[in-house]
């Protein structure tokens, strides 16, 4: 099952300046596909493209075989700059149950979402906190739990730990992986750093730059459950890093 | 979206769309509101028709400005003008000298506080009788009212001086007196500016408020004549007129600023 | 248009993180004790200058006078109704400006077209000196209530309409990626994040607005003689047989009316905005 189809993708920003050029991939139904590339290679023009929040200049989007004009139903997007996207003025809770009013649900029920998906992302109790009062982790942490309440039928994050430090990055990244299967959703991982692309990953795809193209797609053998020292440690992680890493320095 | 394939043609025709953007609400505003006087009739809401013909009849007329025109606004831009100069520059000595003697800080930011929120009018009266009802009255007046939101900007703007600067300076042994003059009160120029700003509008307020309680010349003592003898034209004339005068003032005063601050980030 | 100001006409600059001042409870006493030295140190030279009598004391009187005199005018219910009825005025001015102007500084601020089409028309409004309606205002609605909160209306709509348009165009980009991208319909995202991110320039408007709104209607009752209201008060004061002393005191109680009307502004701002600087800005 196909959850995400980009087919010949092109965007272009103004005259004779593109940012994407003919792109295509698919992300199947339930799986981690991990984009990675250069910066400046349009990762986040083709999240947006994908997210609906710009349109394609050419090609087309189509999420569950619908083709993407405007933000589709049932996506969920996790912004790299978390003290931007949460609304400051809206408590922890409010902020996670915000999107959750649009979706009409009962009162009941968005507090069960609230509490699940914050125990989820291990902020339980956290609700009447402020945004800016948390860590910078923590705030993806809400980041997070906003988008799985949500209960997306597919993820989209955009570099979403690029501005946390390292411990902070690498405990993200296995909580990213726990509710992956925890929740079965289909997640498209934006990201420049390799490690974490190869470590979160079921998938691959590599971007070259100017003008953002596929440059190679591989399937990563890894076993599903990982671990930040064991898994880093196995041949295949390493063995891969370095194709992927060989990839972006050839295209370079 | 089509921007991003717009052909050279089109900037021609949006350009003329922004034209028309701009200029369709104003000439629909004014045809819509003549139609409304008229078609109304009050004899308090003639048609801007006629309180254009009548500002110019007034004003505008003789090859340029009529001789009224320097009987009734000259003296009255003279005395907002010179009052609120005065104001200013009174503001940014004291505003200078405050701010940068810090332990004064605590104790004089209170009463210019306070100072400033007077509501100015208020004191219009006691200048009055205090002062009389010359024209040192009425500048004094307006010195008054604009001395206080410089003299406060001027203070925080030196204050909030990037300390780094004047470290700067003083590393490289810059004498005080240059630190002022190149440092110190280029770095406050934006926040003098601003205050100054906030005070021109102050300025004419006053100064239509002085004319109109006591004076036989000036705008205010056209504009309350105007009232009384119920000239109803005229005293649209005046309002038009206020307005233009204040609209030219303050476009002037920005052209000022923004060529005295040309060089800075905004 | 010009840039949102605050109340000394400074481009509002968001504070940063962190630097919220926290002042402990002795270094508030402190700028307290300083404040209130400075404020008499004041008194004091205006004392010595009216006892110096260079000005007929009659017409200036000390320092110390006045004081008393404004002691007497604050438990004084005729001062008081006029402080109520120049209250009513601006209050309700400002309450109708804001109706106006921040419904119509969203859509300048959300819509470009809007901008532009409205901006020349606001431009020419704005010019005109609030004062110089007055006269026509008598002429049409008399000398009454109406007539204040009118005018004051007429002057406090240009700071909340600005700094509303500002605080608008100020949204993060970054936060409304987020209301699009969870399919939040237009209007909850105005209420919900619109708003509330606007809300600290709105709130430097409102201060702006009720200090324009005051002297501009102080402004009124003392041009047109309105039967009420603190400048009506200073007026008669002045002119029935000039009680220098009761228009001292009413003029430092107006700036005292001024001064807290600013100063509550304050505190709800803090209360209200406790965000500030914290997040998108």
């Amino acid at each position: 099952m196909t959850a995400l189809q980009v087919s010949n993708l092109s965007k272009s920003y103004g005259e004779g300046n593109p940012a994407l050029h003919n792109l295509s991939f698919e992300v199947r139904e339930g799986e981690l596909l991990s984009i990675v590339g250069p910066s400046g290679c349009g990762k986040t023009t083709l999240l947006k493209c994908v997210a609906g929040l710009v349109p394609a200049t050419r090609g087309e989007v189509r999420v569950h075989g619908e083709e993407v004009s405007g933000v589709p139903e049932g996506l969920a997007v996790v912004f790299q700059d978390y003290g931007r996207s949460l609304f400051p003025w809206m408590k922890v809770g409010q902020n996670v149950e915000f999107p959750l009013e649009t979706l009409r649900l009962p009162k009941a029920e968005r507090q069960e979402r609230v509490e699940r998906s914050l125990a989820a992302v291990g902020l339980e109790g956290k609700h009447e906190r402020y945004p800016w009062q948390l860590s910078g982790g923590m705030q993806q942490r809400v980041a997070i739990a906003r988008a799985l309440a949500y209960r997306p039928k597919v993820l989209l994050m955009d570099e979403p730990f690029a501005s946390v430090d390292a411990q902070t990055r690498s405990g993200l990244e296995d909580l990213t992986r726990r509710v992956h299967l925890e929740f079965g959703m289909t997640i498209l991982f934006v990201t420049h750093d390799i490690d974490e692309s190869v470590y979160l990953a079921d998938r691959l795809v590599v971007l070259r730059r100017s003008p953002g193209s596929v440059l190679a797609e591989l399937v990563i053998e890894l076993p599903r459950v990982r671990d930040q020292i064991v898994t880093k440690s196995l041949p295949a992680f390493v063995r891969q890093r370095s194709v992927v890493a060989q990839h972006i320095k050839d295209a370079s | 979206m089509s921007a991003a394939h717009a052909p050279a043609g089109r900037r021609a025709g949006g350009l003329a769309q922004g034209l028309l953007a701009r200029l369709g609400p104003v000439v629909l505003a004014v045809l819509l509101w003549q139609w409304a006087a008229l078609a109304a009739g009050s004899p308090f809401f003639p048609p801007p028709g006629r309180i254009a013909g009548r500002v110019a009849e007034l004003w505008f007329s003789e090859p340029l400005l009529t001789e009224r025109f320097w009987q009734d606004a000259g003296p009255s831009v003279l005395r907002a003008l010179t009052g609120w100069l005065a104001g200013a520059a009174l503001g940014v000595v004291v505003g200078l000298a405050a701010g940068l003697w810090k332990a004064a800080a605590g104790y004089v930011d209170p009463p210019v506080n306070f100072l400033r929120s007077l509501p100015k009018p208020a004191i219009v009266p006691v200048f009055l009788l205090v002062f009389g009802s010359g024209d040192l009255m009425r500048i004094g007046l307006i010195t008054f009212g604009c001395v206080w939101p410089v003299l406060l900007n001027t203070m925080q703007g030196v204050r909030s001086v990037d300390p780094m600067y004047l470290e700067t300076a003083r590393a490289f042994h810059i004498p005080p007196r240059t630190q002022l003059l190149r440092v110190v009160i280029p770095a406050a120029l934006p926040k003098i500016f601003a205050g100054m700003r906030v005070t021109l509008s102050l300025s004419l307020i006053l100064m239509v408020l002085s004319e109109w309680l006591l004076a036989d010349h000036g705008l205010g003592h056209f504009l309350i004549t105007a009232q009384r003898t119920f000239e109803i034209l005229d005293v649209w004339a005046a309002i038009v007129l206020l307005g233009l005068l204040g609209y030219l003032l303050n476009v002037l005063f920005l052209a000022a600023e923004r060529r005295v601050l040309r060089s800075r980030p905004s | 248009m010009n840039a949102p100001v605050t109340t000394t006409g400074v481009r509002a600059e968001p504070r940063r993180p962190g630097v919220r001042r926290r002042t402990s409870p002795r270094g508030a006493l402190a700028a307290f004790l300083r404040g209130t030295a400075g404020a008499a140190l004041l008194t004091l030279a205006f004392e010595v200058f009216a006892r110096l009598e260079l000005v007929d004391p009659r017409l200036l009187p000390p320092a110390g006078v006045i004081l008393g005199e404004a002691l007497r005018l604050l438990v004084d219910p005729a001062f008081l109704v006029e402080v109520w009825a120049t209250l009513v005025a601006v209050l309700g001015g400002v309450a109708l400006a804001a109706a106006i102007a921040v419904p119509l500084g969203v859509l300048i601020g959300s819509y470009r077209l809007a901008a532009l089409g409205l901006t020349p028309i606001i431009d020419s409004l704005r010019s005109v000196p609030g004062i110089a309606i007055i006269p026509l205002l008598v002429l049409v609605m008399g000398q009454g209530v109406s007539m204040k909160v009118t005018i004051v209306a007429f002057v406090a709509v240009w700071p909340l309409l600005f700094n509303t348009v500002y605080g608008v165009r100020g949204v993060d980009p970054v936060a409304m990626e987020t209301a699009r991208a969870f399919r939040v319909p237009v209007h909850r995202t105005w209420w919900r994040v619109v708003l509330p991110s606007a809300l600290p320039l709105v709130l430097t408007g409102l201060r702006l607005a009720l200090a324009t709104g005051l002297t501009v209607g102080i402004a009124a009752e003392i041009a047109v003689g309105t039967r009420d209201g603190v400048g009506y008060f200073i007026l008669r004061a002045s002119y029935a047989g000039f009680h220098a002393d009761t228009v001292f005191a009413a003029v430092t109680l107006a700036g005292v009316l001024g001064y807290l009307m600013n100063g509550i502004t304050v505190a709800l701002t803090n209360r209200l905005v406790v965000w500030d600087g914290k997040g998108p800005s």
